[in-house]
C-alpha cells in the first residue's frame, strides 16, 4: 500500500487512513488507477486556459460537509427512491464501478480514492417527484488549508421522472474542491440535474459530471456557477441508447477576478440521439470565462442532432471570455451545428428601460436577467427555476453593484 | 450506399495533373536532406547578401531546434531527410514564352497556363521546383511602377525593400515550417504596387512540382502602398509520384492605409504532396486584406491565413472552400487578430468530405483589450455525403474586450432530404437536384473567382460532377 501512496502525482493529508477506512477495496483500486495518471499540465489542450497547479492537492485534509437531504416544492421523498449520504449507502459497489474509474482523470481519481460526502440517489422504476424537487445542501465549514471531495451516484430507473437539486455551500476560507458525481439515466426516464457551484468566493473547484443516458431518456443537466475564486468544470455524456437525449445547460455569472472554464463533452455513442448545450456567460470586473463544447459522433452513428450554443454576455472592458465550440463528425446523416456570440448589452436597451422610469441599476437588472432566464426557462420545472432565481439575485446585487 | 456517395464516386478520381516530365534536365539538383552546406549553397547559386545567408542559417538553427506540431494532422510521414530542398531547371526567369525550355512549355501548356490567359491577366509568373522559369508583366502596368518579380529577381533589384520587409510579418521563428522555408526558400512573387495605382486585372503565379521527392519553398512578399488595390492569383499542381513531395511557403502581406489585396489561391496539388504553408497579413488603416482559399488536392494541407488587423478602419475577410476526398484531409481555417478599435472581419469556410475525406476548420479570433467596437462575423458551413468521412470543427475565440459583436455559427450536415424532396417535387431528377444543392454550396466561393479561374474550378467540381450523373 506504501508504495503505491508515494507514487501518486499529488498530496493529501491523512490519504492513507482514509484508503484503510471504509469500501477500502474500492478506494485501493481508484489508488492504483491515481499511480498511472500525471498531474495534468498547462501544455494539456483541456487546461490550457486554466493553469492546473492552481488546483493542485498540496496536503490538504479532506474535509466532510454537512448534508441535508430534503424536497423543494412541498413534496414527501417519494417510495421507490433511496436517497442519502455515500457512507449510508456504501454497500453499493456499482458507486466504483470500473468504468467510471477507466475513464477517470486525475481528479476524479483522487475523488474515488479519497472522498467523505456526497449524494447516493438510486430511484426504481416509474418514480415520479412531479411538480417537486429533491435537495441536497452540502456545507463545508471553514477550515485551514481544507479540501472537498464530496462523491455522487445518480441512478435513475426506467421510465422515472426525477428531479433533484444539489446545492454546494461553504464558511469563508480557502477550499479545494473535486466533487465527482456519476449519473445513469435509465430507459425512457427524464432526470433533471441542478448542479450548484456556489461555495464561497475563495474556494477552487474541479467539478466532474458524468452522465450514461440510455435508449429513449433524457438527461439534464443545469450547471448554475455563481461562486468560486476558480472552477474548471468537465462535463461528460454519452448517450448510448436510440432516442436519448442529453441537454447541458449553463449559466455562469462571474465578477471581480472569477474564473469560470466549462467543458462539455456530448459523445453521441449510437445513431438517432440528440444534444443540445446551451451556455450562457456574463462577466464584469476582470472575471475570466473559457467554454469548450465538443459533440463527437462516432462511425455509423446516424441521424443525429446536436445543438451547441454559447453566448458571452460581457458588463466590463477587463472582462474576458474565450469560447471553443468543437465539432467532431464522423457520420454523414447528422445536423450539428453550433454558436457562439459575444456582445454587451445594446446600450439602447438600457437607455429606453431608463426613460421609462427603471434606474440604471434596475435597467441592467432586468437585462441580465433576461439574459439567464432564456436558459432557466429550458428546465421547464417551476419550482426549481424560482429557488434557483433567489440565488441569482442575490449575487446579481453583488454584481450589478447595488 | 447513398446515391450521392455514387453520384461523387468520380470527383477527384481523375486527377489530370498527375503527368510529369521524364527527362529531369536540372541544372542543378542539390542532394537529399537538410544540413548547412546546402543552404549555404542554395544562398550561393542565387548570389545573394550576406544578411540573407545569415537569415537562412539562422532559421535552420530554429528548425532544428523546434518540435513537429502534435495538433492538427498527422504529419510523421514527412522525413525531412529523403527531400530535394533545391532544383535548378534552366538558367534565369524567361520574358518570352518562346524561350522557356521545351519540355517545361509542355507541362504548362497542358496545365493549360500561359498564353491564352496573359490575355485577361496583368502578369503571369510561373515557378517549376524551385525556380521561377517564366514571368511576364504588361508594359502599362510596369510604367506605372507596379513591380512584379519573382522573389529572387526581387532581392537582386530591391535589396533595401526585401530586407525591411522580409520576415516582418512572419517571423523565421513563428512555426518549424515558417522558419523551414526560412532556410532554403526559393522562388515566390515580389510585388509592390505604388500609392494609388489600382491593378485592375489580376496578377497570377502558377506554382508547379515536377520532381519525386521534392520539397518547394517559395516564399511570397507584397507590399500594396496607400490607397493601392491588387488582385493575386496563384495556382498549385504536382504530378502523382508514389512517395510524397512537401510544400511549405510563407506568404507574407502588407496592406497599408487604403489598400486593398485580394489574394486567391487554388491549390490543387496531388494526393502525394504536404501542403504545410503560413500565410499573414497585417492591415493598417482603413485598409482591406481577401483571402480567397479553394483547397481541392493535396495528401494534406493545413492551412490557416490570418489578417492581423493593426490599425483602425482596417477590414479581413477570408474565403475559403475545400474538398476531401479519398486519402486526404484539409486542415484549413482562418484567424482574425484585432489589434485595433473599429475593426471587422468576416470568415465564410465551406467544405465536402467524401469517400473516407477529412476536413477541418481550425481558427481563431482573438480580440485584443482595446480593441473596442469589433465585429467579427464566422460561419463554417461542412457536407458530409458518405459514411466514412469526417468532419471537425475547431473554433478559438478570444475575446478581450466588451464592446464587441462577434457570431459564430457552424453546421455539420448531409444534404438535407427536404432539400431534396423539395426539388425534384419540381420535377428534377434526384442527381441533378443533388448537382444543384453541391453546386449552390460552393456558389459564394467560385462567384469570387474571376472568369478563368470560375471556369477551372467549374471543371474541377461542378462540371465533374454533373458529368457523372446518370
Amino acid at each position: 500500500m506504501t508504495t503505491t501512496m508515494n507514487a501518486i502525482p499529488v498530496e493529501v493529508k491523512g490519504l492513507a487512513e482514509l484508503v484503510a477506512g471504509s469500501l477500502g477495496e474500492q478506494r485501493s483500486k481508484a489508488m492504483e488507477r491515481l499511480a498511472h495518471l500525471p498531474f495534468p499540465s498547462h501544455k494539456d489542450e483541456a487546461w490550457r486556459r486554466t493553469d492546473p497547479e492552481l488546483v493542485r492537492p498540496a496536503g490538504e485534509a479532506v474535509l466532510k460537509p454537512r448534508s441535508t437531504y430534503s424536497t423543494l416544492g412541498g413534496i414527501e421523498v417519494p417510495s421507490g427512491v433511496t436517497f442519502g449520504t455515500m457512507e449510508q449507502h456504501a454497500a453499493n459497489a456499482k458507486l466504483f464501478s470500473v468504468n467510471s474509474l477507466e475513464r477517470a482523470n486525475m481528479f476524479g481519481a483522487l475523488n474515488a480514492a479519497a472522498f467523505q460526502g456526497g449524494t447516493v440517489m438510486t430511484v426504481g422504476k416509474d418514480v415520479s417527484t412531479g411538480d417537486g424537487a429533491l435537495l441536497v445542501e452540502h456545507h463545508y465549514p471553514s477550515g485551514v488549508g481544507s479540501m472537498a471531495a464530496p462523491r455522487t451516484y445518480l441512478e435513475v430507473g426506467a421510465f422515472s421522472n426525477v428531479t433533484l437539486v444539489e446545492y454546494f455551500t461553504a464558511d469563508e476560507g480557502e477550499l479545494l474542491a473535486i466533487p465527482s458525481v456519476e449519473v445513469h439515466v435509465g430507459e425512457g426516464a427524464k432526470f433533471r440535474y441542478i448542479f450548484v457551484n456556489t461555495w464561497n468566493n475563495q474556494a477552487r473547484v474541479v467539478p466532474q459530471i458524468h452522465a450514461t443516458v440510455e435508449k429513449d431518456a433524457h438527461f439534464q443537466l443545469m450547471f448554475a456557477g455563481f461562486g468560486t475564486k476558480l472552477t474548471k468544470a468537465f462535463f461528460e455524456s454519452d448517450l448510448v441508447g436510440e432516442g436519448c437525449k442529453s441537454e447541458v445547460l449553463g449559466m455562469v455569472l462571474g465578477q471581480g477576478r472569477q474564473h469560470y472554464d466549462v467543458d462539455a463533452q456530448q459523445n453521441h455513442r449510437v445513431g438517432s440521439t440528440v444534444s443540445d448545450v446551451l451556455c450562457h456567460v456574463a462577466l464584469t470586473d476582470r472575471a475570466r470565462s473559457v467554454f469548450a463544447g465538443n459533440i463527437l459522433c462516432v462511425p455509423g452513428a446516424q441521424k443525429i442532432d446536436g445543438y451547441q450554443q454559447n453566448r458571452n454576455l460581457l458588463l466590463s472592458d477587463k472582462a474576458r471570455a474565450d469560447s471553443m465550440p468543437r465539432l467532431e463528425i464522423e457520420a454523414n446523416d447528422v445536423r450539428c451545428t453550433h454558436g457562439a456570440s459575444f456582445t454587451t448589452y445594446d446600450p439602447g436597451q438600457r437607455f429606453y428601460l431608463q426613460s421609462r422610469g427603471l434606474d440604471k441599476f434596475e435597467a441592467e437588472h432586468m437585462l441580465v436577467s433576461g439574459f439567464f432566464a432564456s436558459v432557466s426557462e429550458r428546465m421547464d420545472h417551476e419550482v426549481v427555476s424560482e429557488w434557483l432565481a433567489d440565488k441569482v439575485e442575490a449575487k446579481m446585487a453583488s454584481v450589478l453593484g447595488k | 450506399m447513398s446515391s450521392d456517395a455514387a453520384l461523387l464516386e468520380e470527383v477527384g478520381q481523375d486527377y489530370k495533373y498527375g503527368f510529369h516530365d521524364n527527362d529531369e534536365a536540372y541544372i542543378y539538383k542539390s542532394g537529399k536532406g537538410l544540413t548547412r552546406e546546402i543552404v549555404e549553397t542554395i544562398s550561393k547559386q542565387k548570389n545573394e547578401p550576406a544578411w540573407m545567408l545569415e537569415e537562412r542559417l539562422k532559421a535552420l538553427e530554429i528548425f532544428n531546434s523546434k518540435p513537429m506540431p502534435t495538433w492538427g494532422s498527422e504529419l510523421n510521414e514527412i522525413d525531412f531527410a529523403d527531400i530535394h530542398y533545391y532544383m535548378k531547371a534552366n538558367e534565369g526567369v524567361e520574358k518570352s514564352w518562346d524561350d522557356v525550355p521545351d519540355y517545361i512549355k509542355k507541362t504548362f501548356d497542358k496545365l493549360g497556363i500561359p498564353e491564352a490567359e496573359r490575355k485577361f491577366l496583368a502578369g503571369v509568373s510561373a515557378q517549376y521546383d524551385s525556380e521561377v522559369v517564366y514571368h511576364s508583366i504588361r508594359e502599362d502596368l510596369e510604367k506605372l511602377g507596379v513591380i512584379f518579380l519573382d522573389m529572387d529577381s526581387g532581392l537582386r533589384e530591391y535589396p533595401e525593400i526585401v530586407k525591411k520587409y522580409f520576415g516582418s510579418v512572419i517571423p523565421s521563428g513563428d512555426n518549424k515550417f515558417s522558419a523551414l522555408n526560412t532556410a532554403v526558400w526559393s522562388g515566390g512573387s515580389f510585388i509592390v504596387v505604388p500609392a494609388g495605382v489600382k491593378v485592375d486585372i489580376p496578377l497570377q503565379a502558377y506554382f508547379r512540382i515536377n520532381a519525386q521527392n521534392m520539397g518547394q519553398f517559395e516564399r511570397t512578399l507584397i507590399i500594396a502602398q496607400p490607397g493601392s488595390f491588387v488582385h493575386y492569383i496563384e495556382g498549385c499542381t504536382a504530378p502523382i509520384y508514389t512517395s510524397n513531395s512537401l510544400h511549405s511557403a510563407v506568404v507574407e502581406l502588407i496592406a497599408e492605409e487604403g489598400a486593398h489585396i485580394r489574394y486567391t489561391t487554388i491549390q490543387n496539388w496531388s494526393n502525394n504532396v504536404f501542403n504545410l504553408v503560413t500565410k499573414r497579413a497585417f492591415a493598417y488603416k482603413n485598409s482591406t486584406v481577401e483571402w480567397v482559399d479553394g483547397n481541392l488536392g493535396s495528401k494534406i494541407t493545413m492551412k490557416y491565413p490570418a489578417v492581423h488587423l493593426l490599425e483602425e478602419g482596417a477590414r479581413g475577410e477570408v474565403l475559403s472552400i475545400a474538398y476531401a476526398g479519398k486519402g486526404q484531409h484539409q486542415d484549413a481555417g482562418a484567424k482574425m487578430v484585432h489589434c485595433a478599435p473599429n475593426t471587422a472581419s468576416t470568415v465564410l469556410s465551406k467544405s465536402i468530405s467524401k469517400d473516407g475525406g477529412r476536413t477541418t476548420y481550425r481558427g481563431l479570433v482573438k480580440v485584443l483589450p482595446g480593441a473596442h467596437n469589433v465585429k467579427v462575423n464566422v460561419r463554417c458551413d461542412a457536407l458530409l455525403l458518405d459514411e466514412q468521412s469526417r468532419s471537425d470543427t475547431y473554433p478559438y475565440m478570444e475575446i478581450d474586450n466588451k464592446d464587441v459583436q462577434i457570431g459564430h455559427e457552424a453546421t455539420v450536415s448531409k444534404i438535407g432530404d427536404e432539400q431534396l424532396f423539395y426539388l425534384m417535387s419540381r420535377g428534377l431528377s434526384e442527381n441533378d437536384s443533388i448537382a444543384m444543392i453541391v453546386n449552390g454550396f460552393f456558389e459564394p466561393f467560385i462567384k469570387e473567382l474571376p472568369m478563368e479561374y470560375a471556369i477551372e474550378l467549374n471543371r474541377l467540381i461542378q462540371l465533374e460532377m454533373e458529368g457523372s450523373i446518370g
